[in-house]
């Protein structure tokens, strides 16, 4: 007879063994720890070199403050394609099936990923951030907002997670996850006032790039780490992060229920 | 009589023209299977989300700067459009290696050249089509083939070109490598790096000084100082030579490459 206190430990062992199952798979590809981490410095280096004049000149400031959170931000997209991915073969290999045969709760798998996810996304995101203050970037604001600079990272990491699985779940084939995920993270990505200052946009996007949850957390994150407007932005990507992982994990739970019961 | 001869192990495989005609028939399986109807809605999509972006993001900027970005990005596109067409094309060669196909293709009495030959006819359809549909949608924005028909012809015809001497040296690295699953990581990086060390998105003179040299002969930059001079009002004949001759370059060191890569794994 199990207690409620069982319940919960027996829980909790699943989850922590289910995380440390998502994150050894990524740790066992050489090339997809290298590039998770190439990438996002490399990223940044040509962002800075190529674009740092264009843009530099035109607003105040030093350009690596404004583009570091972005490229910082995008090692959770980078994220997206392996973790959808992960649950799309689990899903399909027949895991779940064996899964429902143990004395284990099949729930624990969904929250693993996410928390393995989120585990390798503020990994590389502190590695990311290395390699920004290599060529300039500087917590201005002290060490409580570089916490919380990573903090939102991590909440921002958790919807991205949450959209990853679902999508993970709901697709039919292997490459639909990658058009689905790459192209309107490509749109967001430009299309957010990291990139560039909101004023530089066209007028009739304005209003979009201001709402875009990248810009959002972007604009957040350079104001815990250079200086500048924290609360509101803070306030409209908490908004974003809730209502968008409500939905996607609403949906992927059904989803996942459908497929194990 | 055809029956006999189409079972004739003689004369299927040496000489140019079995060479073309297995080319042609496989280029047109590859074509047809790598193409479907959504294949070809996203491989429409992508150019045109990369220059709504770029378009939408440096547009004001660039027009500070004094450059018609309307007219700047659309070659820039295209360019990058080939390097992507580039890199798809190895996971074609490594779809083709492990499914079996390359070494059942292998064993038969065609022309072996042209297993490789036809992922270049694909790529070559692919580039066409993104080419195709980023002209199309940069004439909605304002950009103009400024010469005549026949410099809008060598503009595709030269896209093209390089799109066709990338894909020769990606099919090289496809055949030489044994782990697919990590060559479009292992490809991304020089491909940031020849995409943004180049004059597609800015021009040279706002790189910093010790990286202008390095970005004014990149190929990239001299295909896309090519493809903007031919739809340009004038068109110039250096950068258009030095585009070619990088083009020829390229071509003949990567297809031998492919060649010998290709002729290496029987």
């Amino acid at each position: 007879m199990t207690t409620q206190l069982e319940l919960v430990r027996a829980r909790y062992t699943e989850i922590v063994v289910f995380s440390g199952r998502s994150i050894r798979q990524f740790l066992r590809s050489p090339s997809a720890v290298v590039s998770a981490t190439i990438f996002p410095i490399v990223m940044l280096g040509m962002q800075v070199i190529t674009f740092g004049r264009l843009v530099g000149d035109a607003v105040p400031g030093d350009y690596v403050d404004r583009v570091a959170p972005l490229v910082v931000l995008t090692t959770c997209t980078f994220v997206m394609e392996t973790a959808a991915f992960g649950l799309y073969y689990d899903a399909r290999t027949g895991l779940l099936d064996r899964l429902r045969t143990m004395a284990v709760s099949v729930t624990s798998l969904l929250a693993g990923r996410v928390f393995g996810d989120i585990a390798r996304i503020v990994v590389v995101a502190a590695i990311a951030t290395a390699a920004a203050h290599a060529i300039g970037f500087r917590f201005a604001e002290g060490p409580l907002a570089a916490l919380a600079f990573f903090a939102v990272l991590a909440a921002f990491g958790f919807m991205v997670t949450w959209i990853s699985l679902m999508v993970g779940l709901l697709v039919s084939s292997r490459v639909a996850i990658s058009g689905l995920l790459g192209l309107p993270t490509l749109l967001l990505y430009f299309l957010s006032s990291g990139f560039v200052p909101v004023e530089a946009f066209p007028e009739a996007l304005q209003p979009f790039v201001r709402i875009n949850p990248m810009s959002t957390t972007t604009e957040t994150m350079i104001g815990l780490s250079s200086g500048g407007p924290v609360a509101g932005p803070l306030l409209q990507t908490l908004a974003w992060v809730t209502g968008i992982s409500l939905l996607c994990a609403v949906l992927a739970s059904r989803k996942f229920r459908a497929l194990t019961h | 009589m055809t029956a006999v001869a189409a079972t004739s192990f003689v004369g299927t495989e040496r000489g140019f023209l079995n060479f073309a005609h297995a080319t042609w028939v496989l280029g047109g399986r590859t074509v047809r299977t790598t193409f479907s109807a959504g294949r070809l809605f996203l491989i429409a999509l992508a150019p045109l989300t990369f220059f709504v972006a770029l378009q939408a993001v440096f547009a004001k900027l660039m027009a500070a700067q004094g450059v018609d970005y309307a007219q700047f990005l659309p070659p820039a596109i295209v360019v990058q459009t080939t390097m992507i067409t580039a890199m798809w094309t190895v996971m074609v060669v490594g779809e083709q290696r492990m499914s079996g196909l390359m070494d059942r293709l292998r064993t038969m009495p065609i022309n072996h050249g042209a297993v490789p030959a036809s992922i270049l006819v694909a790529a070559a359809v692919r580039a066409a089509v993104q080419i195709g549909v980023t002209v199309a949608a940069s004439y909605l924005v304002g950009f103009r083939f400024l010469g005549g028909i026949a410099e809008a012809i060598a503009f595709v015809l030269l896209a093209a070109a390089f799109a066709v001497a990338l894909s020769a040296g990606t099919i090289a690295v496809g055949l030489n490598v044994t782990d697919h699953g990590s060559v479009a990581n292992t490809l991304f990086v020089p491909y940031i790096l020849l995409l943004m060390l180049s004059t597609l998105f800015v021009p040279a003179t706002l790189f910093p000084g010790w990286l202008q040299p390095v970005v004014e002969l990149s190929p990239v930059s001299a295909v896309v100082e090519a493809l903007r001079s031919l739809a340009g009002p004038e068109q110039a004949a250096v950068p258009i030579l030095f585009a070619v001759a990088w083009i020829v370059v390229l071509g003949t060191v990567f297809g031998t490459a492919a060649r010998r890569a290709f002729r290496r794994s029987e």
